[in-house]
């Protein structure tokens, strides 16, 4: 297990570099550099000659192989660099925006999760009587609706319900977890279709086992058949799918950052790329990327807990 | 007086699907009393398993109850509503299902699923002490070996009788009346067959439990049953104690599925005359072996060992194993699939090892397989005549009418209508399906046909067409066989030789009439004691059973 562990981390490094070096490569190849659209703003009145020193000054005159060497070497000493824009170290913006960013990613993934469930398990349920069957097709339209909603619509109608209409949910003046309440659960209903759709296939299937007949034979009730069979059997492949998952909360928390007005990792994510802040976006890709990783390592490490069959070593049990 | 546990009268179940009915059992009437056991013998589409479903109260949405009346004990359950239902399921009847490897839930252990089955009402697992006393003194009372620690296990743990032998502990578990045993066995191997037949006799001795047996299996009918019903097209054709069924049959299609028993047919098909000269060896196999690389430390994993064998041109050779005799991985080496890494192989006087391209592509035409199951082998988009098709535009035959004069000599080869070629195949029938593998396999115009349980999946009258079929092939066209089965029987009508397989090796091997008239293996008498009505062939009239009181 301690071998498995190793090689996974090994792995995990040697993506985190293969992302870090690919960003570098595709932010050089784009025309100009964030000092050049920082200080080249006519209003400033800088002379081409300031201009260079400016970027002598920040390095952006080297050569690639250079500043990719030199930026390799400050990133592995825990060194993010400085945003041109702000003049502030990267690691000190992070630190201020990461917060906000992980709370709505949680807020959204476990939202999207329970939404999922429910879905599903009102699907499974009313699938049983002649009339639920109707409702049951009902519910397994609505990821296929959800999933085309877009994001920002659904946060500015949630403005409009929850915190103008109902009066429910203040739009400013929050803070922590209160902050991200709304924007998450907005954010979740369209990460919960691709989960709900996956849960929802996978429950089917599993409904259609012998063993379900099997445990109704025993007299064992149809809910109790969902939650402690149905549902557990289902979960493997929808946690697989939640990986991906990811990928879509951090592309819905650019705009819900910015609808909601909310200082995250999106938000600052959105204004390095207006001013090509080199070292601010390959710190967010850093941060993505290891985000990516870690999602897929947990997910294979909670697996085999929850589907003994694909359990990598015997384990030890009580009985 | 004896007690009655099941009483149906004059049922009529039918299904409705697009608008359509189809009506599933017409006016079955039954009746079972405590410590009792009929066999409720069905081909497929019979019924039976209907029937079987009815009396647990899980028919499917779309099939109803039209008329008549199931009691259990007193309860009349006929038209139960769900809740009511689950008081009577597992307390009064209970279940042992068809399939062990899929019947328990895969990411529960053992322990949490006898739990549930002793107090499904309860939240379940082993909290409770006396729980997980039962549930031990369960397992014990079933014969499975270190009780205790099998609770903490998983189901993908246990081997195929063992996963039954808990389906059974779950089923008894709160002392039902009766059982509905669907199919118990047919998944397991013969030896295992027999120790769950016997462990369900003891059941119903001990404990008084009527059990509704549900089989294909006419021979397996005749083992422990105090009673047979037979069941076609959703009608009781006969009802009778099990050995009158067996001496007198009474209605046509008893006699007709008694008659179709391979057991029953006494002389292999045609016994090679010992005065002709023994034609050529085409399979030559000597001392062949072959490992598989395990992922744990322990190395290699010896799948089969000195293995040899000659089979003379148009003869069969049979080969007998349970799962993980290594007749899988034998075939495989035959086919040129795998390359042994022991022992050699000759085919038609070639090494397939040491052939390659041209030469080896035309051994593999004249070396076909046909499979288990005929749907699966087949690619589901195609119809018949692609199928058939296709092996023909593969060898380089792109004339159409030429192509269609070869399917219309083959198909009429194995007694297929050539109306039936523009149908999808997973619209024919097993037996159907199974021809047309044959079919597309002599296409090839093939010497050895290597056949893998090419008639487990058959009802009986199917299987024994095949059967005949593929003696009249080797007659006709002196194709040499492989054939491999469970079932004994069925290599002793169609076997001029026999292997029998055990964990990779050969115990025997020799003249099939040799092996089951004198066998020298214990194995070998093992396996032959497994057959059931093996006692009825060999005997004119059947014997006392003294299992039956």
């Amino acid at each position: 297990m301690i071998r498995y562990l190793f090689t996974r981390f090994l792995h995990a490094i040697f993506v985190l570099w293969g992302a870090f070096t690919l960003s570098f490569v595709l932010l050089q190849v784009m025309p100009g550099d964030a000092v050049l659209v920082k200080f080249q703003d006519p209003e400033l009145g800088l002379s081409p000659q300031q201009i260079a020193d400016m970027r002598a000054t920040y390095g952006a005159d080297e050569s690639a192989i250079t500043q990719y060497v030199h930026v390799l070497g400050r990133t592995l000493h825990g060194n993010l660099g400085y945003s041109i824009e702000t003049g502030l170290p990267v690691g000190q913006m992070l630190h201020a925006t990461y917060p906000t960013t992980l709370r709505l990613a949680i807020v959204s993934f476990v939202g999207a999760l329970v939404l999922a469930t429910i879905c599903c398990a009102l699907a499974i349920l009313l699938s049983g009587s002649p009339v639920g069957r109707y409702l049951a097709a009902a519910i397994g339209a609505i990821p296929g609706i959800t999933s085309g909603i877009p994001v920002f619509w659904l946060e500015i109608v949630a403005i409009q319900l929850v915190s103008f209409h109902w009066k429910l949910i203040p739009v400013v003046g929050l803070s922590g977890w209160s902050a991200v309440l709304l924007p998450g659960l907005a954010l979740a209903i369209p990460i919960s279709a691709p989960l709900a759709q996956v849960f929802m296939a996978a429950a089917h299937r599993v409904e259609t086992l012998p063993f379900i007949d099997v445990l109704r034979a025993r007299g064992v009730s149809p809910l109790r058949i969902l939650y402690a069979h149905i549902l557990p059997n289902a979960l493997p492949p929808t946690l697989t799918v939640s990986g991906l998952v990811f990928g879509e909360i951090l592309a819905g928390a650019v705009v819900t950052e910015t609808v909601f007005g909310l200082d995250g990792l999106g938000q600052l994510a959105q204004q390095a790329v207006a001013s090509q802040d080199v070292a601010v976006l390959q710190a967010i890709i850093l941060i993505s990327v290891s985000g990516f990783v870690s999602i897929g390592f947990a997910s294979e490490i909670i697996q085999p807990l929850l589907d003994p069959r694909i359990g990598r070593s015997a384990r030890q049990r009580k009985y | 007086m004896t007690r009655t546990c099941l009483s149906i009268r004059d049922l009529d179940i039918s299904y409705t699907r697009h608008g359509s009915t189809h009506q599933a059992l017409n006016h079955v009437s039954l009746d079972l009393n405590a410590g009792e056991m009929l066999a409720l013998v069905g081909e497929s589409g019979s019924g039976k398993s209907t029937l079987g479903r009815a009396v647990l109260g899980i028919l499917p949405p779309n099939a109803s109850v039209q008329h008549g009346s199931i009691y259990i004990g007193a309860h009349n359950v006929t038209h139960l509503s769900e809740r009511a239902w689950r008081q009577i399921r597992g307390k009064k009847v209970a279940l042992i299902p068809q399939d062990p490897a899929h019947s328990l839930d895969p990411v529960r252990t053992i322990g949490a699923q006898l739990a549930e089955a002793l107090r499904p009402h309860q939240s379940g697992f082993l909290k409770r002490h006396n729980t997980r006393a039962e549930a031990i003194a369960l397992l014990d009372q079933m014969g499975i070996t270190r009780p205790a620690q099998r609770l903490g296990q998983y189901p993908h743990e246990l081997s195929g009788g063992m996963r039954q032998r808990v389906l059974i502990a779950a089923a008894i578990a709160q002392r039902p009346d009766l059982i509905v045993a669907d199919e118990p066995t047919s998944a397991l191997d013969v030896s295992v067959q027999v120790q769950i037949m016997a462990l369900l006799a003891t059941l119903r001795r001990e404990l008084g439990t009527a059990i509704l047996f549900i089989t294909h299996d006419l021979a397996l009918a005749s083992e422990q049953t105090d009673y047979v019903s037979v069941l076609n097209h959703g009608v009781i054709c006969e009802t009778a104690p099990t050995r009158q069924i067996f001496s007198a049959p009474q209605t046509a299609y008893t006699q007709r599925l008694i008659a179709n028993l391979p057991v029953f047919h006494q002389t292999p098909a045609s016994v090679p005359d010992p005065s002709s000269p023994t034609p050529p060896d085409v399979i030559k196999v000597a001392n062949l072996g072959y490992s598989y690389a395990q992922t744990t430390r322990s190395g290699y994993r010896h799948a089969m060992q000195n293995i040899t064998f000659t089979v003379p041109k148009g003869r069969t050779l049979g080969i007998v194993g349970e799962s993980g005799s290594g007749k899988t991985t034998l075939l495989r080496c035959l086919l040129g699939l795998i390359t042994p890494q022991v022992g050699t192989i000759e085919l038609l006087g070639q090494d397939p090892s040491k052939l390659k391209g041209q030469a080896l592509r035309y051994l593999r035409r004249k070396v076909q397989f046909v499979y288990q199951n005929p749907h699966v082998s087949f690619d589901p988009r195609y119809n018949a005549l692609k199928a058939l098709e296709e092996p023909l535009i593969n060898s380089g035959l792109p004339n159409p009418a030429q192509r269609r004069k070869m399917i219309d000599d083959v198909l009429q080869k194995v007694h297929l209508s050539s109306t039936l070629l523009a149908r999808k195949v997973s619209a024919l029938s097993g037996g159907q399906a199974q021809r047309l593998a044959l079919a597309r396999a002599l296409l090839c115009q093939p010497e050895i046909l290597v056949l893998d349980e090419v008639v487990s999946a058959l009802d009986v009258s199917i299987q024994s067409e095949i059967l005949t079929l593929l003696e009249n092939l080797q007659k006709d066209l002196g194709l040499t066989y492989i054939f491999v089965s469970h079932d004994l029987s069925v290599i002793k009508r169609l076997s001029h030789e026999v292997l029998i397989l055990q964990n990779g090796e050969q115990v025997e091997y020799g003249k099939t009439e040799q092996i089951f008239s004198k066998p020298k293996n214990d194995y070998t008498k093992i396996l032959l004691s497994c057959i059931p009505l093996f006692s009825f062939s060999t005997s004119p009239l059947p014997k006392e059973n003294e299992k039956i009181i």
